[in-house]
């Protein structure tokens, strides 16, 4: 499984596979299409199972986060994973983590 | 003037003409010159040798150098860029175009007309426009960072590559502290997740130089681009640097502001400015645009560098004296210098003080017109080196190994004469130790040598004479396959033992070859006993030192000239003798308990061998008379030369033995004394030879 | 942990590239050629390949072209190993999607800095 789709109250969570690498990016992409295409305005990215991640996998997230606009806003949650965190760091990446009133 | 006398002339000036064109592409090619500076030179040679040629109707020549020039020609108007390619076509149509007069010299040489057309073929090429590049402008930087400033902007093939920033930022930290790094992307409208539309821009704090930082990015500098500003502290380094008269770029990178890549891109763009006849931007300022280096930086560079004069090339400019109409002068100076001891000689027997005096004006004067004209046929030994930078270059290119040649001295001046007669000496020579001295770059490495070989020519005066000294850093003579070799080929017997200098000697000896495959190269069915020869003809030495593993040094002693010599006279009953005075050493009284069998005398306790000229010689002198030893000295070898009276310095002009003479050994020449008589000059070097050797009492070559 | 394969018909620079690697905390797979390295890819993850270009049964070359054939591992970064003066099958390499390359005779530390700059550890 890839990616998985799920509504949660009045939110949209896409939950990440532990891999987003150069070698699974076109499909992931694919598979977030109706997540970024979507009407929801709250979205949540969860990358809390991500094990694996590649500059590649950060752009597409980057990429993704440059698709919503307002009203619609977008957070990412389960940052504070290893992978995840390490290479937020390392490129002084700032997350959205919130969402605002 | 007949015709074949101008096509003679034509000959000569387009082989001049062709030297200069060689001379200058290789300059070019080794870095030594811009090519700004020789452009017009290059394609002055071209454009007149093709004018020429077509007064005289060699139509081959014109339609071949036609093209040659319309390729220059670009060059000029800076529509095409001299690099490495066109500048091995150009030495390749220049070798065709020397084949070419060659052959209109000599009807036996044959020219390669496929090579010719194929030559042509290549230079149609450059004739087609070429594209276009833009260039774009940018923010200079004025001041410098505190830190390193990495700015990379990665290809879109990067991820595919299998290349990941991410490793770069976290090899980077193992050099030094990231600061402030900001993430920029450039997403198009059509996003390919597999693409990197990745930007990053980074302080970096760091002791590590500018190359090292740049090697982090090797992986990806294909198809990314990385700028890498240099910061404060490397204006500092440069700041404690001596005033220098390098080039600004190797100044730059000299202290670590510039990398090598970086340079080469400036002057790249330098060379496409040139081509677009745009105005061509300096250096510093295209290094600044291209973000490597702030202004300051290079105002700082430029404040170390000395003001140096680009050296231009000499102007070429000479006057065109018959070489007759100089042998003429020099000849009648000899006579002069003649007459004038014979004055000499007369106004010692009236004692005229102001008459003296006068003539010894004129005689001051004498030698500076001696001087002169024997300086007129003197020429930098530098001509015969340029060929052989030539043959350096293809040889190892040929061969497949990276050699560096070397050239100091290049301005000591020799006779006319004798750098022609040494170029043959001096080109087997070096083709040999290319070809076997010098190992390949995979030997050399086992051997813990640099993998680029190299090859020294130098020259320089001394006491005397000039020295020019040949010398590789390759594996050495090998004592014993000489040995073996020549007890094979039958030059000793087999129970000789020699030492490490003999043994050496015998590569001299006719039909002595130690390769054991003779390469196209180095055996052209001509040995080192006719370089020995050819040095030898003219009254001139030749020594090697090896050392296994570190090289081969041949040093050739000449004498400056052939014309005129300082001389020391002696005399053996009635027969007058001149020595060559540079080779004087010192003059002892001979007392007669010293001889003895062996012909050796103690010289204030070394051993000095001596020869009596008078047995030698077979003359007659007189019984009573005290003998006098003149000690000579020939390279390292001394020897004493027993004499009967010693008459003091004159000029000698040598004039040559009849060939009847000529097989006479220890007897060089002859020369017309003051008083009218002949005065034989002795051969030094082999008469020390003779000496050397415990057979000379047993010699007698006049009789 | 990061996998590395290193391709050598020499088992001396298998050993010591190995020992190297491991040392520093990268698991690393040997292979003895082309042949034996596309053997032991299947279904294993490998996230550096590090291959000598002239072997016997399948070389460096040949082999890069069928790995970027393979979808686990057409991404995967090759560091490829040339002795100096082999331009064209730098060229070719290059052109197959081999963009590193280490000049033979290196050192260990050499081999070690060249694989940091391509992977995370």
């Amino acid at each position: 499984m890839t990616v998985q789709l799920s509504h949660k109250a009045d939110f949209l969570v896409a939950e990440l596979p532990n891999e987003l690498t150069i070698f699974n990016v076109r499909e992931v992409y694919q598979a977030l299409q109706p997540f970024w295409q979507s009407d929801s305005l709250k979205l949540i990215l969860d990358v809390a199972s991500l094990e694996e991640l590649d500059s590649a996998g950060v752009q597409l997230l980057l990429w993704l986060v440059s698709q919503i606009h307002a009203p619609a806003q977008l957070i990412v949650s389960g940052a504070d994973n290893d992978a995840f965190a390490r290479i937020s760091a390392l490129y002084a990446l700032q997350w959205p983590q919130h969402f605002e009133q | 003037m007949d015709l074949t006398q101008a096509r003679l002339l034509f000959i000569e000036e387009a082989n001049s003409l062709l030297a200069v064109m060689e001379s200058c592409l290789l300059e070019i090619e080794s870095g030594e010159a811009e090519v700004a500076e020789h452009i017009d030179a290059i394609f002055r040679a071209a454009h007149t040798i093709k004018g020429s040629a077509g007064m005289f109707g060699f139509d081959p020549v014109v339609v071949f150098t036609h093209n040659v020039e319309s390729v220059l020609d670009k060059v000029r108007s800076n529509e095409l860029e001299m690099d490495a390619a066109l500048i091995n076509l150009m030495l390749d149509c220049q070798d065709h175009m020397a084949a070419m007069i060659r052959q209109l010299e000599d009807d036996s040489v044959s020219i390669d007309l496929q090579h010719g057309a194929r030559l042509i073929d290549q230079l149609h090429q450059y004739i087609q426009p070429q594209p276009v590049i833009e260039t774009q402008s940018k923010t200079l930087l004025h001041t410098s960072p505190a830190d390193w400033q990495i700015e990379v902007h990665y290809g879109e093939d990067v991820f595919r590559d299998g290349m990941d920033p991410l490793s770069q930022l976290n090899f980077l930290q193992t050099l030094g502290s990231i600061h402030n790094v900001q993430t920029h992307w450039a997403f198009p409208e059509v996003f390919d997740p597999e693409s990197c539309y990745l930007q990053l821009k980074l302080d970096f704090a760091s002791d590590a130089g500018k190359q090292q930082i740049e090697d982090v990015f090797e992986f990806v500098q294909d198809n990314s681009v990385v700028v890498i500003t240099t910061p404060q502290h490397i204006e500092q380094s440069l700041q404690n640097i001596a005033p220098s008269d390098e080039k600004l770029g190797a100044l730059l990178v000299s202290v670590g502001a510039v990398t090598e890549r970086e340079l080469q891109s400036a002057l790249q763009t330098q060379q496409q400015q040139q081509q677009q006849s745009q105005k061509e931007q300096a250096l510093g300022e295209l290094l600044v645009e291209q973000g490597a280096v702030s202004v300051d930086t290079v105002a700082i560079a430029l404040d170390k560098q000395k003001s140096t004069e680009h050296k231009r090339p000499p102007d070429f400019q000479f006057l065109k004296v018959e070489a007759r109409k100089l042998d003429e002068l020099i000849n009648l100076v000899g006579e002069l210098v003649t007459a004038g001891a014979s004055i000499d000689t007369l106004l010692q027997q009236i004692e005229h003080e102001a008459l003296q005096e006068a003539f010894g004006v004129l005689t001051g004067l004498l030698e500076q017109i001696r001087d002169g004209a024997l300086g007129l046929r003197m020429v930098q030994v530098g001509e015969s080196f340029s060929r052989l930078r030539r043959i350096v270059r293809d040889v190892s290119k040929e061969l497949g190994k990276d050699i560096e040649l070397v050239v100091s001295g290049a301005d000591t001046e020799l006779d006319k004469t004798m750098v022609e007669k040494l170029s043959d000496p001096l080109m087997h020579i070096v083709r040999n130790a290319l070809d076997h001295g010098i190992e390949n770059k995979e030997m050399r490495l086992y051997k813990g040598k640099p993998a680029q070989g190299q090859l020294k020519l130098s020259a320089c005066h001394e006491s005397g004479s000039v020295v020019i000294e040949i010398s590789d850093d390759g594996a050495g003579l090998n004592v014993e396959r000489i040995r073996q070799k020549a007890i094979e080929k039958g030059i000793i017997p087999s129970d000789r033992e020699l030492n490490k200098e003999d043994i050496f000697k015998l590569i001299f000896a006719p039909g002595f070859s130690t390769a054991a495959a003779v390469t196209n190269l180095s055996g052209r069915g001509v040995g080192m006993d006719v370089v020995k020869r050819n040095i030898e003809e003219l009254r001139g030495q030749i020594q090697i030192d090896s050392i296994p593993d570190k090289g081969t040094t041949f040093k050739i002693r000449l004498p400056l000239t052939l014309a005129i010599i300082d001389g020391f006279l002696v005399r053996i009953g009635d027969t007058h003798l001149v020595l060559p005075l540079n080779m004087v050493q010192e003059c002892i009284e001979f007392e007669s308990q010293n001889e003895n069998d062996r012909n050796y005398l103690d010289l204030r306790g070394e051993v000095l061998p001596f020869i009596k000229l008078k047995q030698l010689f077979n003359l007659k002198s007189d019984a009573q008379a005290k003998e006098n030893i003149v000690v000579v000295q020939y390279g390292n070898h001394k020897a004493g030369l027993v004499v009967d009276q010693l008459q003091g310095e004159l000029q000698a002009v040598i004039k040559p033995l009849n060939t009847m003479f000529q097989s006479l050994q220890g007897i060089g020449g002859y020369t017309i004394l003051g008083s009218g008589n002949v005065g034989f000059i002795l051969d030094i070097p082999q008469l020390v030879q003779f000496a050397s050797t415990a057979e000379n009492a047993s010699c007698h070559p006049m009789s | 942990m990061k996998t590395i394969l290193i391709v050598d018909d020499s088992i001396s620079i298998r050993q010591v590239v190995g020992m190297t690697l491991r040392a520093n905390g990268y698991d690393v797979i040997e292979a003895c050629d082309g042949k034996d390295a596309l053997g032991k890819l299947t279904g294993q993850k490998v996230n550096l390949i590090i291959s000598d270009v002239n072997m016997p049964n399948m070389d460096g070359i040949t082999m890069l072209k069928e790995i970027k054939q393979l979808p686990a591992y057409r991404f995967t970064p090759v560091i490829m190993l040339t002795t100096e003066g082999s331009d064209q099958k730098k060229e070719e390499g290059k052109a197959a999607g081999a963009k590193a390359w280490v000049v033979k005779p290196f050192k260990p530390e050499q081999m070690l800095v060249a694989v940091q700059k391509l992977i995370l550890a």
